[in-house]
């Protein structure tokens, strides 16, 4: 029982984790109605610079987000300014493919630059904590990462349901044409979006990179997990994707105690079933 | 009319493709008769080398270009085979870890480029020696236990190949070369075994041919809660057990990332096992440098270590001249595979001295199988090795120790080959 206890709570906290990698991907799909395929290669691309950064200054790799999400903010909104923007709204192929191949281009760009060694940000004493509650053994940094999960959410909400940037992101993800009518600029709009999706990114890269050590070919892993949850909540429901991660993050360590070499395929079964069973996720679709 | 007018029109053009023709196959053939007269005196044997240069197995083959400007260093002046001399050109193409463009690349190098003699990295499979068993291309590979060379490729241990040869050691081989280890301290005897889902985990953690029948045989208690999946991120489930058992030695076939995650989760889950010797996840000091501190005092299978004692039959260089001429050009750290690349090619110019006749494959490939090498990781035979076609390589255990932050390893057991020395002796986590 209590082993069980203790994989519920290790589920609930990779499962935040899992949460926050699609935080981004359900908003790009929310608002901007655009599939972005390099989700993943752009949280591996995130793990790469903090590395760079704690290599070569003292910062930690927590620390290190002080450079990272600026430089991610830039990335994010130049990518949408000179690549993205010009293939939306034409068809919903047209995104799938760019993204498709800056997925490859980013792999191999990574791959030239720091070769295919594993790298991994030091978290140093951080990492081999845990502390026992009552017999059940809980990580340290699992439960910081949650807990970093849980207020990335509580922010992202409350900027779109709160702030009149939020609004505008709103008015166009109701309705492109009439919010281009009340003389809301998308395309500049969407810049920000993006560059703002790649803040979220950048938080995930480095919990993940302080967590799993990560190579140039992690990406695709990475966009699956992040894919399922912002899926399984229904798309455009924030909160759904918050929930949908806890589900997929439990799914596989409960499936893990039937078959340890099929956790990860327990996942996809959940996600699969409820596909079929509610194509339009498990949470009502809302706005982003 | 009409036809006087059609001939008409029609020479000059025609005239005009026989002069580019004829054009053409002067120019062909004053290139034949060019390189007929450079190749009068000395002919060119061509030998192929596949290696994963990229994609996630490039840490096997990190060492290559060191490797092969050496060798082309040591044959500038050719060879002289049989009273006969010949120019050595080597052609390397890249496989990027993928088993499908590995044979796409064997396929060229025997079709296109015509070779004499195929090298391969087969640490991702057999698809290089497939395809030159296939076409009838002498081939020496290495990089894989033999057992993953030999049986994917349908082979028999007492029947072999004509053309494809390897060198290794067997997954027998080093399982015996950590029972050594953990006989050397008191434990439990109790073992938790975590084999990848895939097909070297498979291979390696089989209960009959694998390295658990070997552990079972010494007496060892193993507890096994199933297999993992390649890139997992959690191990609850494993070190639940593991605890619950109160398991001593922990072992397994891991990749660094993997091994990093268990590792870790294992602190967090206060599960603290006396030994812990995984395969494969600490070969390259990259992989045990993620681990920091915890990494002291794991430990695992070494191939070659600059402490070896033997040297090149190539270069003359000593296991530790060749690693510090590595270290010093390129200003990388050594790693286990140089000395094993290094030994590739040793065998394979080797190979063609012993043919007398480098360009007929028949010649060259008996020529292998009848082959002994002092080489840089020590002599390998193929006449006399574990299976038809095979050499058996040495395989030393050894332990991770970090000093002042820098990672290295030691070797603690040398059982399987007693001529290299032990360095230290082998302590608890």
């Amino acid at each position: 029982m209590l082993s069980l206890l203790e994989t519920l709570i290790n589920g609930l906290l990779l499962g935040a984790l899992y949460a926050l990698f699609g935080i981004g991907l359900s908003l790009s799909l929310g608002v901007m109605r655009m599939i972005n395929i390099a989700h993943g290669d752009l949280i591996v691309l995130g793990a790469y610079l903090s590395s760079v950064i704690v290599l070569n200054t003292d910062l930690d790799p927590l620390s290190s987000l002080l450079i990272v999400i600026p430089m991610m903010f830039v990335i994010g909104w130049l990518l949408q300014k000179l690549l993205f923007n010009r293939v939306m709204g034409r068809d919903p192929l047209s995104p799938l493919l760019l993204t498709f191949g800056l997925s490859i281009v980013i792999q191999n760009l990574l791959q030239e630059l720091f070769s295919a060694d594993t790298r991994s940000l030091p978290a140093g004493d951080l990492a081999l904590q845990g502390i026992e509650l009552g017999g059940v053994n809980i990580g340290v940094l699992p439960l910081i990462s949650a807990g970093i999960s849980v207020l990335a959410f509580l922010f992202v909400a409350h900027l779109i349901n709160r702030s009149p940037i939020g609004s505008a992101v709103r008015a166009v993800a109701d309705d492109q044409e009439t919010a281009r009518l009340v003389g809301v600029n998308d395309r500049r709009l969407f810049a920000y979006m993006a560059g703002f999706v790649l803040v979220t990114v950048a938080v995930a890269s480095v919990l993940y990179g302080m967590r799993t050590p990560f190579s140039p070919t992690a990406g695709p892993e990475r966009l699956i997990y992040s894919f399922e949850a912002v899926v399984l909540g229904g798309l455009g429901n924030l909160w759904g994707t918050f929930f949908g991660g806890l589900i997929i993050g439990v799914a596989q360590l409960l499936g893990a105690r039937i078959d340890t070499g099929l956790g990860p395929f327990f996942g996809h079964l959940v996600f699969l079933v409820v596909l079929i069973a509610r194509p339009e996720g498990l949470f009502k679709a809302g706005r982003a | 009319m009409k036809h006087e007018k059609n001939t008409r029109s029609c020479v000059p053009s025609q005239g005009r493709r026989d002069f580019l023709k004829t054009t053409a196959a002067l120019g062909t053939v004053a290139a034949f008769s060019g390189s007929l007269k450079a190749f009068a005196s000395s002919d060119v044997i061509r030998i192929g080398y596949v290696s994963p240069k990229s994609g996630p197995f490039a840490p096997f083959a990190k060492a290559d270009d060191f490797i092969i400007e050496q060798v082309r260093q040591s044959l500038a002046g050719g060879l002289t085979i049989g009273g006969k001399h010949y120019d050595v050109e080597i052609l390397v193409r890249d496989d990027q870890s993928s088993t499908d463009r590995a044979s796409n690349q064997a396929a060229d190098l025997i079709n296109s480029e015509e070779v004499d003699l195929m090298l391969a990295q087969v640490s991702i499979g057999p698809s290089v020696p497939q395809q030159c068993e296939l076409n009838g291309v002498p081939c020496i590979s290495t990089m894989g236990p033999w057992e993953a060379w030999m049986f994917p490729m349908g082979g028999k241990p007492d029947v072999g190949f004509q053309y494809a040869y390897h060198f290794f050691w067997g997954v027998f081989d080093i399982a015996r070369v950590y029972e050594g280890m953990w006989s050397e301290i008191p434990t439990n005897k109790k073992v938790g075994m975590l084999w990848s889902n895939d097909v070297p985990g498979l291979a390696m953690g089989d209960a009959e041919h694998g390295m658990p029948a070997v552990f079972k045989a010494a007496g060892y208690e193993l507890i096994e809660v199933g297999k993992f999946p390649v890139g997992a991120d959690d191990f609850t489930a494993h070190i639940q057990a593991f605890k619950k058992e109160g398991v001593d030695i922990v072992t397994g076939l891991f990749n660094p990332p993997e091994w990093a995650t268990f590792v870790a989760q294992s602190h967090q889950m206060d599960f603290k096992p006396k030994i812990m010797t995984p395969a494969k996840a600490l070969l390259f000091p990259s992989g045990v440098e993620t681990l920091g501190q915890s990494a002291d005092r794991m430990s695992t299978e070494i191939w070659w270590t600059p402490a070896y004692p033997f040297s090149s039959s190539l270069t003359g260089q000593t296991a530790e001249q060749l690693s510090n001429t590595y270290m010093n050009q390129t200003g990388q750290a050594w790693t286990q595979p140089l000395g094993v690349a290094h030994a590739l090619f040793e065998a394979g110019i080797q190979a063609l001295k012993n043919s007398g006749d480098p360009k007929n494959p028949d010649a060259v490939a008996e020529a292998i199988g009848s082959m002994q090498v002092d080489s840089v990781i020590g002599r390998l035979d193929f006449a006399n090795g574990p299976a038809k076609n095979v050499s058996g390589m040495r395989v030393v255990g050894g332990q991770w120790r970090i000093e002042a932050g820098k990672p290295e390893i030691m070797i603690t057991d040398n059982q399987m080959a007693p001529e290299i020395p032990v360095q230290r002796t082998f302590e608890s986590l």
